[in-house]
């Protein structure tokens, strides 16, 4: 670890460097999410059909896909990603302070990603807006697609209002050293700023917080987003009260295994070694270890549930699972990690920065796959064989492939973008590493 | 046809109904306020934002303009969201179903 002091000049240099290193970023970035929307033109073309996944009389009877699949992994990161930012605020976690924003961001690039995944997925996308908005006041009775549109808007509107709040006490001290070009950007972001605020807001900030710590977890993806699912009793892949925790344990293996990917990048880019330390990345490495280990309890309930003397459906289901090889191929790269996590907390000297970070992509690539399995099995084994005559079987048309490139290249845009506006990495984290505010920090206020 | 016969008629339509008709309709029990998702959503899930939105305006320290910024922002944001939204899907149905989506083309 580095002993050099941390200074603005070091949260500034995203804003105020452009290297080829960050062309070249968002060249490839951006030719993968145009690769996609490529697809996503020819799809609206010419129907949803062309991806297979318009037609309840092919592929098995599988409707929902990688799209699907994709549209929770990507909710599971936003979610996962705000419970981190908040903690460190609610919960004393001051040593993650440097990656809370970086955590934010993730959010609303992750809830992006799912909300154009939803657009992505409808036979009629120009309808979307029309129709949610003028039959909500029927349709929120009863439908659980309906519950999440709110939940997902009222996350959206609390992450970037918490991030709002907390972006003008460092525009307000950085704006001399931030680029005149964006003023009217500033200006915005600013809007009726008075230092007497910062007070205020520090408690305001708290208390979305406080909303986000109980939403997120226990209500929304721990509540709504498997409810989507769990409230199905004739998919038994799908049914069932452990589907709460199951989501929100994979959330939070995928937020954590993000935020370590896009910490490990910009420290790397911008010599962050001294601000977001290794010390950061092992506390991260262990909290994967942890959620990786109630991510496979909870995968051990289930699949114990579907072979111990089941019912016909469930039997099915468990059976259908287990002998299906990417299932094994993604709890192996869960169980892996984790046996490297257990490892090198038994003995440190085995914990390095490129292994972290190794271990991030393989349980952010494990979980994609358990979401993509989860949504295509739920279809394949069903109550009374409903889809039992339809041809064919699931298998992901060369768009939906596209769509998670493109997905992950939009995603990466907004952070190389947004990095080139505002600070990444808080104010307040540089302040408190180098102990300009009292002990407990300044972000602990009163509640 | 005549007022009268008009009126006959829809009389015995109406008769006719009151032992042949089945009765059912399609949105009974699912229409007018409220209904379980009203109750999740709004009694339940969202709680934790109108305890949030309250604690902005009461409680130490607090001030009526900060509270209320904080209060555009949501509103902002959410109107920015949905609007934006309601701007692609409008081009989308320009450009790929030959108009605007219903009611607006």
């Amino acid at each position: 670890m580095s002993a050099e002091t941390p200074s603005e000049a070091d949260i500034l240099r995203p804003v105020n460097t452009l290297t080829k290193k960050w062309v070249a970023l968002v060249a490839i970035a951006g030719l993968a999410f145009a690769l996609f929307l490529v697809g996503w033109a020819y799809q609206l073309q010419k129907g949803l059909v062309v991806t297979g996944l318009g037609d309840w009389g092919s592929g098995g009877g599988v409707t929902w896909g990688v799209y699907i699949g994709a549209f929770i992994w990507w909710v599971g990161i936003a979610h996962g990603g705000i419970i981190l930012s908040a903690a460190v605020r609610l919960l004393g976690m001051e040593r993650y302070m440097p990656v809370a924003r970086m955590a934010e961001l993730l959010t609303l690039g992750g809830l992006s990603a799912a909300g154009f995944y939803i657009l992505v997925h409808m036979g009629r996308p120009d309808r979307m807006v029309t129709s949610v908005i003028s039959h909500y006041h029927i349709t929120v009775h009863n439908s659980p697609l309906v519950w999440d549109v709110t939940v997902i808007t009222a996350y959206f509107v609390l992450t970037a209002t918490y991030l709002g709040l907390t972006i003008r006490y460092d525009i307000v001290r950085l704006r001399d050293d931030l680029p005149d070009i964006l003023e009217p950007v500033y200006k915005i972001l600013t809007f009726g700023y008075s230092e007497a605020e910062d007070e205020i807001i520090e408690r305001m900030v708290w208390w979305i917080a406080a909303a986000i710590i109980i939403m997120a977890p226990l209500l929304l993806h721990g509540g709504v987003i498997p409810w989507l699912f769990s409230l199905l009793a004739t998919y038994p892949i799908w049914d069932g009260g452990i589907q709460g925790p199951m989501f929100l344990a994979i959330a939070l293996t995928s937020a954590i295994s993000g935020v370590t990917i896009a910490a490990a990048a910009f420290t790397r880019a911008y010599d962050w070694h001294h601000i977001i330390t290794r010390d950061i990345f092992r506390g991260l490495l262990l909290w994967l270890g942890f959620f990786s280990l109630m991510l496979l309890w909870f995968q051990l309930q289930t699949i114990i549930n579907g072979v111990y003397f089941p019912g016909v459906a469930a039997l099915e289901a468990a059976h259908g699972k287990l002998h299906a090889p990417l299932y094994m191929v993604s709890m192996g790269l869960v169980a892996g990690s984790l046996m490297y996590i257990f490892a090198q907390a038994l003995r440190p000297e085995l914990f390095t920065k490129t292994r972290a970070i190794i271990t991030a992509f393989a349980v952010l690539s494990a979980t994609l796959i358990e979401k993509v399995l989860f949504v295509v099995e739920g279809f394949l084994y069903v109550q009374f064989s409903m889809y039992s005559g339809v041809p064919g079987t699931y298998v992901p048309s060369l768009i939906e492939i596209a769509s998670i490139l493109g997905t992950i290249g939009m995603v990466a845009l907004i952070f190389l973008f947004v990095s080139k506006m505002i600070p990444i990495v808080e104010l307040h984290s540089i302040e408190h590493l180098r102990g300009d505010h009292d002990e407990h920090g300044s972000t602990e206020v009163e509640a | 046809m005549s007022l009268l016969a008009g009126a006959l008629d829809v009389t015995a339509s109406a008769v006719a109904n009151l032992p042949l008709y089945h009765g059912y309709e399609p949105t009974s029990g699912t229409t007018g306020f409220s209904g379980p998702g009203t109750w999740i959503i709004f009694g339940l899930i969202l709680m934790p934002v109108y305890v949030m939105t309250i604690s902005w305006f009461v409680g130490n320290p607090s001030d009526e303009k900060t509270g209320l910024l904080g209060v555009v922002y949501l509103v902002g944001i959410t109107a920015n969201m949905w609007v934006g939204m309601l701007i692609l899907t409008v081009l989308i149905g320009l450009v790929f179903y030959g108009g605007a989506p219903s009611p607006l083309g």
